[in-house]
């Protein structure tokens, strides 16, 4: 084991933003009215007035990323890049959608909203990614409260996709896969969380390319854009935080079942909050949850703030940092209860908390791998695995690392102790955690446990307690019960007879199993435990993709083979890499145009090709495909544009005329 | 993005040719009345003394490493020792009776960390 210190960063730029109204509170980019309580949060977001359809285009630098993974290829990145981005568009609660627009030329200038994503050299060592709200309007009113316009976000990635310096694998990669859905959540207005969402920081997200959004996630998403009843259907508590009498800024204030993701919000400046989107299950009914309140954690490293928030600031231009320093505090009724109770619709108020000063640092910011066995291999080791996946009625070893958790014990060895008084539980009785110890050396920052799962603990995250002598650490989702263990894949080949199906043989398949061609899905026609039929995505002739098979529980194949078996399409009798002819090749502003595209060697196909032009000044609103080689495109331009600058996807397959015909898959290395 | 540039003197080095100056770019900061604020980009004031794990782009940026994770803080503790430090010192944390105390995630003498650096380029196992 090697702990990595890798950040992923939101920045903002602040400048010329107005401030009144009124606004909804969470963890968003938040700016405040005034300089004096009471505070009323105003969060950057897209207008979706000013969207079509709801949804921002996205659009990718046609320059690429510089080195690749053996194997790798644009077309594979572009498609998870277009995977993640569908994570967002599949919260059913939300409104905001996001759609793939074209590659781009770097230094492109649009008025229209939308998102771009670059590839840089400058993206120093430790660094996975990071987000800049670039471009903002002013103060608008709308129906959920005020708000600042977003109208551009940069995603900016390393150039260098094909060594460790960044990421440990290819685009397929957990890891990659799980950064741009977090980096996708930012450009939309969402910051950091403490919930183990994949809002979280690197450190201690529970998130997997199976199963990437919390239920912290889907509140933020849909708090920020709610779609229409969303709000009815959810509960709130409401409260305030203080410490020694005065209010405790940008305390985070934590909703938890023992059974179920926990749902997170940050105090305003007086200490005040209100907690939304607490899921309460069907109308009518509600459910009992803990509330808990904590301090942001210490900076890590590579953090230059606690949890890398973007502070909130005030109409003085003043940001405001957090209050720490105090211990983390269940809430208790008079009576001695825990217990809130949460119904849709409604919000629970009271939910005071008047916390103590800490009397130790204690610990934060942990992270936990599960230690499965590997059965790829028979008598392979076992392997540590992200998102601490636990067998139920098995007995896992679950190891952490995190601030507070050891202390040095022999400077010669490097050997370290417990942290005196350190204990670890859970909340709830889904398993014992038992064994509580610390690696040697070279693993001597690592702690670890035995969860002995009961026979009766139901599937789903569970949440674990570290307490030091006053104080306590809860990691939401601290491992997580699973009834089987991980899918495996053992071998991929055409299934035959003439068809372009995939047959795929493997274990631990079921009914919800997602296979993935590089970001796309594949169409399952049978299944059993051991063995898939599908239909791959289109893709061109002689395409590579690499293949991964996903559970509903979170787990997937490259849990214990990170490296993705592949898939060759079919070869064309000649090769030819597709190239489009595209008239006319330039249109003007104002009006709505047709365009005719004419593809060489292309599978256009209805229902799945897209068209863009790689700016948001330029609305494509209608595609007909004519065959497989001809297609229309109803464009309206806000601009000027060469049409040189198009951009044809159908599935796996990226033409764009601008950039060398088809993006080449002999870039890899 | 915008970067803020610092000028920084260079006291010793300890991998990579001796020079008199560095320009450390740090990204966020001010140009035209525009503000971009980075969260974890660290802050250099000017007449402090850091220990600096700096990286050259392609492009000839040179940046701390990490953000955050390759500065650290240089001070004198209350013996006259050279200390480096990294992380909470700058968050407050109250100790039973309400009084501030200092914690540091990284704290150890100059010397050790330069002992450590040097068994690291010597091909060593750094802790």
């Amino acid at each position: 084991m090697r702990r990595r210190w890798m950040t992923r960063v939101a920045a903002l730029v602040a400048a010329g933003f107005l401030f009144s109204s009124t606004g909804v509170a969470y963890y968003y980019f938040t700016y405040f009215n005034s300089s004096s309580s009471p505070y009323t949060p105003i969060p950057a977001r897209f207008d979706l007035n000013t969207l079509t359809n709801n949804t921002v285009p996205f659009f990718v630098s046609g320059a690429g990323p510089s080195t690749m993974y053996a194997g790798d290829s644009f077309q594979a990145i572009i498609s998870q890049i277009s995977a993640a981005a569908n994570i967002w568009n599949g919260v059913s609660t939300s409104s905001i959608r996001l759609a793939f627009g074209g590659l781009y030329s770097p230094g492109t200038t649009e008025s229209a909203p939308g998102v771009q994503i670059e590839f840089s050299d400058d993206v120093p060592p430790g660094l996975l990614a990071f987000t800049t709200l670039e471009s903002f309007g002013n103060l608008t009113a709308g129906p959920n409260g005020s708000f600042i316009p977003l109208y551009l976000s940069v995603v900016t990635l390393p150039s260098d996709l094909g060594s460790s310096t960044y990421f440990n694998g290819p685009s397929y990669s957990e890891e990659f896969f799980v950064t741009l859905v977090h980096e996708f959540g930012h450009t939309l207005g969402l910051q950091h969380t403490l919930a183990s969402s994949v809002m979280s920081t690197y450190n201690t997200t529970a998130a997997t390319k199976a199963s990437p959004l919390g239920a912290d996630d889907i509140a933020g998403i849909s708090l920020l854009y709610p779609s229409a009843n969303y709000l009815s259907t959810v509960g709130s508590i409401s409260g305030k935080v203080t410490l020694h009498g005065n209010g405790v800024n940008l305390a985070s204030v934590v909703a938890i079942a023992a059974n179920s993701q926990a749902i997170a919000t940050l105090t305003n400046p007086d200490g005040t909050y209100q907690l939304n989107g607490i899921p309460t299950g069907p109308s009518g009914f509600s459910i009992e949850y803990y509330v808990y309140v904590h301090p942001l954690p210490p900076p890590l490293e590579g953090e230059g703030s606690p949890d890398n928030i973007f502070f909130p600031h005030n109409s003085d231009g003043v940001f405001l940092a957090p209050d720490t320093g105090f211990a983390t505090q269940f809430h208790e009724n008079q009576s001695g209860s825990q217990v809130i109770t949460v119904a849709a619709g409604s919000v629970t108020p009271g939910i005071d908390f008047n916390v103590a000063p800490a009397s130790s640092p204690g610990v934060s910011s942990v992270r936990t791998y599960g230690y499965i066995k590997n059965t790829y291999v028979t008598g392979a080791p076992h392997t540590y695995v992200v998102g601490a996946p636990v067998m139920v009625s098995e007995t896992t070893i679950i190891a952490a690392n995190g601030d507070g958790l050891v202390q040095p014990a022999n400077t010669a060895t490097g050997a370290t102790v417990l942290t005196p008084g350190l204990n670890v539980s859970m909340l709830g009785t889904a398993a014992q955690i038992t064994k509580l110890r610390v690696y040697p050396p070279p693993n001597q920052d690592y702690i670890a446990v035995d969860a002995m799962v009961s026979n009766f603990a139901g599937p789903g995250p569970k949440h674990l307690l570290f307490s030091t002598p006053g104080n306590l650490y809860v990691l939401p989702a601290g491992f997580t019960v699973v009834d089987s263990p991980p899918p495996i894949l053992s071998g991929l080949a055409p299934a035959g007879n003439g068809s372009a199906a995939v047959a795929i043989a493997g274990q631990q398949f079921s009914p919800t199993t997602q296979i993935l061609f590089d970001g796309l899905p594949a169409v399952i026609l049978s299944q059993s435990s051991n063995l898939l039929i599908v239909t791959p995505p289109p893709a061109p002739a002689g395409y590579t993709a690499a293949v991964a098979a996903f559970n509903i529980d979170g787990q997937s194949s490259l849990f214990l083979n990170p490296t993705a078996p592949t898939y060759t399409y079919a070869a064309s009798p000649v090769p030819a890499n597709p190239s489009l002819v595209v008239s006319p090749s330039v249109i003007p502003a104002g009006g709505s145009v047709t365009v005719e595209v004419r593809g060489i060697n292309t599978n256009f196909t209805e229902g799945v090709t897209t068209v863009g032009f790689g700016t948001s000044d330029v609305q494509v609103n209608q595609v007909n495909v004519l065959s497989a080689t001809r297609l229309t495109a109803v464009v309206s331009p806000a601009v000027t544009i060469a049409t040189a600058g198009i951009t044809v996807t159908t599935g796996l397959e990226v033409v764009s005329q601008a950039l060398g015909s088809q993006i080449a898959a002999d870039t890899q290395q | 993005m915008i970067y803020t540039h610092y000028q920084v003197q260079v006291t010793n080095t300890y991998k990579g040719a001796p020079v008199r100056n560095w320009d450390v770019a740090v990204p966020g900061g001010v140009v035209n009345r525009v503000q971009q604020a980075v969260a974890g980009a660290p802050m250099l004031t000017a007449g402090k003394d850091y220990l600096l794990f700096l990286w050259t782009s392609k492009t000839g940026l040179t940046q701390v490493i990490g953000l955050s994770q390759g500065l650290f803080n240089v001070s004198s503790n209350s013996s006259g020792q050279l200390m480096v430090s990294r992380g909470a010192t700058s968050e407050t944390m109250l100790n039973a009776s309400g009084q501030i105390m200092t914690v540091s995630t990284i704290q150890m003498t100059l010397a050790q960390m330069s002992s450590r650096i040097q068994t690291v380029l010597a091909g060593g196992s750094g802790q």
